[in-house]
Formats: structure tokens, sequence, C-alpha cells
């Protein structure tokens, strides 16, 4: 009785006690288990890392969304994805200003080379009397030219450098810009272009950098003369609820939609009438300090219509 | 080169007798768009399949990142996207849905991968409209949204564009340019559309018949496209005088000290050539080039023309 008994209690406890082996092998498998799938995947991700230290920004590490290692793997996609971009971003600028070089010596090339030519023709003697005078003022044109272009340039530079201070103080826009255009007048009349003002008959005061301004409504004035072939401008100022509304529209040969897009950009210079090219920098700087004001600036095209420069500035 | 991230190298494909992809080498350069241009038929899809592993080479050598596809297979297919004639999604689930799908089947890049695949597209997160109830152009963008999910540094587009609307052409061509411009991603794209290869590619790949007729920097090809005449002299400053005082000529571009570029085409060759060589300037070399893309693809197929 008494030995049945206690081989009763021995063998449940074997049982026990096997069962508890099982179990802890079970837990033991599935451990290694766990720590195998997770060595695999720090593999897996050092090898990407591997990548992506050897210069490949765009690796990312790919992984299942409850997996041990996925929190550290997104936070690492995140850092090398914010640092590509960042490089991804300088790069452009690099490349931005390695165009403009090429393109910026040859802007000065051309012209500098034609003036060389009448210059040697001049000295050499091929031409005398008025043709002589007339070739020498055509040297001069030229280099006011280049001139100017050099002028729009370092203008440019400093405005791309962050090294233009403004002063910005309250101004009456009305009054500024119509002092701006009595300026304008006579050329007005010696290009034969009508010229129709709307700017309303009172006072508005707001923050402006009084000589951006004016480049902004010069510039603009002068490509409307220059490369549109217009005979009328209208100039137009309305007041809005928070920002002050300028107008500058011309009747001339406008600009065609595949250029639209691209007017403003640097260096861009529109195809056609090249004779009276201009040097790509003009709108790219009005667009610059038009956004030093806070402002915004649009163009509508309609060739042969109308074509208008609108900028809107805060009040 | 090292920095191809597609290269095939002769790789033919033959469907019994008859051959889709004769000898095909090409090159895809890493944070790139490489258009392939071809009219239907071409064997433009062949080889995308051939490159994704959906059909075998008959011969040939693919490599992709730089590796043997057929060797690190299970290594470089999660990192390329591709979108190969039309995408197959569940009819009966909705976008969100046939996405979560696919993040389980290959794993994610970031938490909110299937928001952030479906705001890039412009779709719904958790909308509730069904698959087979999108329209056309909706299914392209899940299907971009699906290729883009898992952030792959190559995509393979297969004429994505096609089925769209006017509008949708252009918001998915400037997708696809941003994605390469903002983040360098490699893009191997088809068209038989020479406008849209024209818009968006950094390489143009010419196939025709299953042959590759030209792989050119398409920088290359598009001075071809533009109308000036070049001259080749011995004095450019003396020659540019001469040009804007007896021809007035003023738009023109001096490359060198010898040679100018005129992009006044209707002027007379032959006169501009006698007055300067009058003029003691000694002209090398004078040729009207206006070619444009269209006309020069009409040559290389061999007067059929491409689109």
């Amino acid at each position: 009785m008494n030995l049945e008994w206690r081989t009763k209690v021995i063998m449940n406890n074997v049982n026990i006690l096997l069962i508890i082996i099982a179990v802890l092998i079970i837990i033991i498998v599935c451990l290694l288990y766990y720590i195998l799938r997770i060595k695999k995947n720090l593999n897996n991700i050092v090898n990407i890392l591997n990548d992506i230290k050897k210069g490949n920004r765009n690796r990312k590490i790919l992984i299942k969304k409850n997996n041990v290692a996925s929190e550290i793997s997104f936070k690492i996609n995140e850092i090398t994805n914010s640092y590509n971009n960042e490089i991804i971003e300088l790069k452009k600028t690099d490349e931005a200003h390695k165009q403009l070089l090429t393109n910026l010596s040859h802007d000065v090339k051309t012209p500098l080379t034609s003036l060389i030519g009448y210059l040697d023709a001049v000295c050499s003697g091929v031409v005398e009397g008025k043709e002589k005078d007339e070739y020498i003022n055509i040297v001069r044109n030229k280099a006011y030219n280049l001139k100017e272009f050099v002028d729009m340039l370092f203008q440019w530079f400093k405005l791309d450098s962050n090294e233009i201070v403004f002063y910005f103080e309250k101004t009456d826009i009305y009054e500024l810009t119509r002092n701006i255009i009595i300026d304008w007048i006579p050329i007005f009349e010696e290009n034969k272009i009508k010229l129709k003002v709307d700017i309303p008959n009172s006072e508005l005061y707001i923050n402006l950098d009084v000589k951006s301004y004016e480049r902004i409504i010069n510039n603009l004035i002068q490509n409307a003369i220059v490369h549109s072939n217009c005979n009328s401008i209208n100039i137009k100022i309305i007041k809005s609820i928070n920002n002050v509304i300028i107008k500058i529209s011309d009747n001339g040969k406008g600009i065609s939609k595949d250029n639209l897009p691209y007017i403003f950009d640097r260096l861009y210079k529109c195809d056609m009438a090249r004779s009276k090219r201009g040097n790509g920098l003009g709108l790219s700087i009005v667009k610059e300090l038009v956004n030093c004001h806070k402002g915004n600036i649009l163009v509508n095209s309609t060739p042969n219509k109308q074509t208008e420069f609108q900028i809107s500035l805060p009040l | 080169m090292k920095d191809y991230v597609i290269e095939t190298k002769n790789l033919t494909k033959k469907f019994d007798k008859q051959v889709a992809v004769n000898n095909v080498s090409i090159h895809v350069h890493k944070g790139k768009i490489y258009g392939l241009l071809g009219r239907n038929g071409a064997g433009k899809t062949t080889i995308m399949k051939m490159i994704l592993g959906l059909t075998s080479a008959t011969s040939g050598k693919i490599s992709v990142f730089g590796k043997n596809i057929k060797k690190n297979a299970k290594h470089i297919y999660p990192r390329i996207g591709a979108i190969i004639e039309t995408p197959g999604f569940y009819p009966n689930l909705t976008g969100t849905e046939n996405l979560k799908i696919f993040a389980k089947l290959r794993g994610i890049t970031r938490k909110d991968a299937i928001k952030h695949a479906l705001d890039i597209v412009g779709l719904k997160y958790n909308d509730k409209k069904i698959f087979s109830k999108y329209s056309l152009g909706m299914k392209q963008r899940l299907g971009i949204a699906n290729a883009i999910m898992h952030e792959p540094e190559l995509l393979i587009l297969d004429e994505p564009t096609n089925g769209l609307d006017p509008i949708g052409i252009v918001e998915i061509r400037k997708f696809i340019k941003n994605l390469c411009l903002e983040k360098e991603i490699s893009i191997l794209i088809s068209s038989h559309i020479l406008t849209e290869i024209e818009q968006l590619a950094d390489t143009i790949g010419i196939l025709h018949n299953g042959n590759l007729l030209e792989e050119s920097n398409y920088k290359d090809l598009k001075k071809r496209n533009r109308k000036y005449i070049m001259i080749n002299l011995s004095s450019a400053s003396k020659a540019a005088r001469i040009l804007e005082q007896q021809f007035n000529i003023f738009d023109y571009d001096i490359e060198d000290d010898t040679s100018i570029r005129i992009y006044e085409t209707d002027k007379d060759i032959a006169k501009i050539n006698k007055v300067l060589t009058i003029s003691n300037i000694e002209v090398s070399n004078i040729r009207n080039c206006n070619d444009s893309l269209e006309d020069y693809f009409k040559k290389i197929t061999g007067g059929e023309g491409i689109a």
C-alpha cells in the first residue's frame, strides 16, 4: 500500500518534472529561434548600413511592422532620408552655380568678342570718317550693355548670398510709384508708348525698402519697353483687404506659353527675339526682391494682346 | 562605369522563332531617368519583364545595382519598385487594404508607410471605395503608390501614363521627374510617345523591332534639335562685326575664338561664306544644323517614325 502510494507520488513528480523540462526546452527553442531571428535582422540591417556607408544614400531598411528592430530601423531610415535630402539640396545649388558660371562666361564672351571686332576695325584703319564714329558708338553701346550686365550680376550675387541689407520703412506706395513713373515719361514719349496710370489719389503707407521697390518697378517697365514692342503700358495699383496689388501690363508681343513658367528662373531667356535678348537676370532679381518683401509676383500673357505682371505686397 | 543601376549585356529574348528582343545592351545611370522609346511591340515591356525576372532571358546578362540579378534576387528585388502593365490588386478590397497586404509581404521603411505613399500620389487614406470601383487614373495612382511604398532605389515603370487624361499625365510626369530630382531615385520608364520621353528622360534608348537603335544622352540629342548655323573660322571677333554690319545678325553666340553659332537660320549660308572669305576670314566649316528630334528619329528608324 505504502509502496504503491510512494511510487505513484514519484511517478507524479517525474511527470511534473518531465513537463517542466519539456516546457523549458520549448522556451529555450523559442528563445533561440527569437535570438537567431534578431541576429538575422541585425545582420541584414548592418549589411544595409554598410551599403549606405559606401555612399548609397537612397538605401532604406525594409522591415516588418511588428519586428523588435522595426522601431530602430524606422529611425535610421528617417535620419538617412533627411541627410540625403540635405545633400541633394546642396548638390543642386552647387550644380546651379556651376551652370551659372558656364553661362556667364558665354554671356560675357559673346558681346566682348564682337566689341573687340569693332575696335580692331577702328584701330587698323578699316573704317574711317563717319563710319568710324558709328563703330565707336556701337562699341560704346556694347560696353554699356556689358556694364549693365555685370552690375545686374553683382546685384544677383549679393542677393543670392544674402548680403543685401534692406531698410524697410513706412512709405507711401502711391506717391513712390508715381515718382518712379515720372522718370520714365520721356522714354515713353521717345518710344511712342501710350501710358495709362491708375493710382488712387490718396496715401497708402506700407513697409518698403525703397531702393528694391524702385528696382522692381523699373525692371518691369524696362522689360515692357525693350522686349515687348508694345505701344501702350498700363500701371495700376489696387488696395484690397490685406494686400496691395500693383499691375503692370503692356499690349506687346507677350510671352509664349512654353516660356511662361520659366521666366522668373535665373538665366532663363526666351528663345525668341534674341536680337534684344536680355541677360536672364532681371526677372529673377525682381522675384527675389518681391520675396524679400514677403510679397508675390505673377504673370499672365496673351501674346499680342496683354501681358500683365502682378505684384502683391502685404499691407 | 560603376554607376550603372541597370546594365544589360546582349540581352535576347526569343519566343519560338520570333525574336522579341535582340542583343540589347542598355545602361541606366544612377539617379537618372532612362527612357525606353519605341512603338508598340518594339520589346520595351519584354526587356522590363526580364530585368524583373518575370520572364527568362534566352541569352544575355542582366545586372542590377552592379550585381548579377539571378544570384542576388532575394536582395535585389526589394530595392526595386515596378509597374508592369496593369498592376494586380484585389478588386474587392479598398486601396488602403490592398497596400496593407503588400506592406505585410515586403516590409516597410517607416511607420506610416501606407498613408505616406497614398499622400504622395494624392489618394485618400482609409477611403471606403473598393478597387474595382476605381477610375483608371486612380488605379494607376494606386499602382504607383504601391511601387514607391517601400522607398525603392530604382523604379521600373512601363507606360505609366497609359490611359490617363491629359491633366493626369502632366501630374504623373511631374511626379516622376520630382522623384528623380528631389530623391535621386533611378528610373527606367518606357513609352511610345516621343514628347513624353523627351520631357522626362536624361538618357533615351530607342527600340525598334527588338533592336536598340541608339542610346544617347538627351542633351546631345537636344543639341541636334536646335536650329542654328555653325561656322568655324579664323577670327570670331572680326566675323561678329561683319555679321552685325552686313547681315544684321545679332542673334548669335561665340563659342570660342574660332566658332560662332547663329540662331537666325533664314540667312543665306553661301552669301555669309562669301562675304567672310572676301574679308580675309578663313572659313573652315559652315553648316546648317536643323534636324528636329522627330526628323532624327525618323531617320534612325528608317523613315517610319516613332510615335
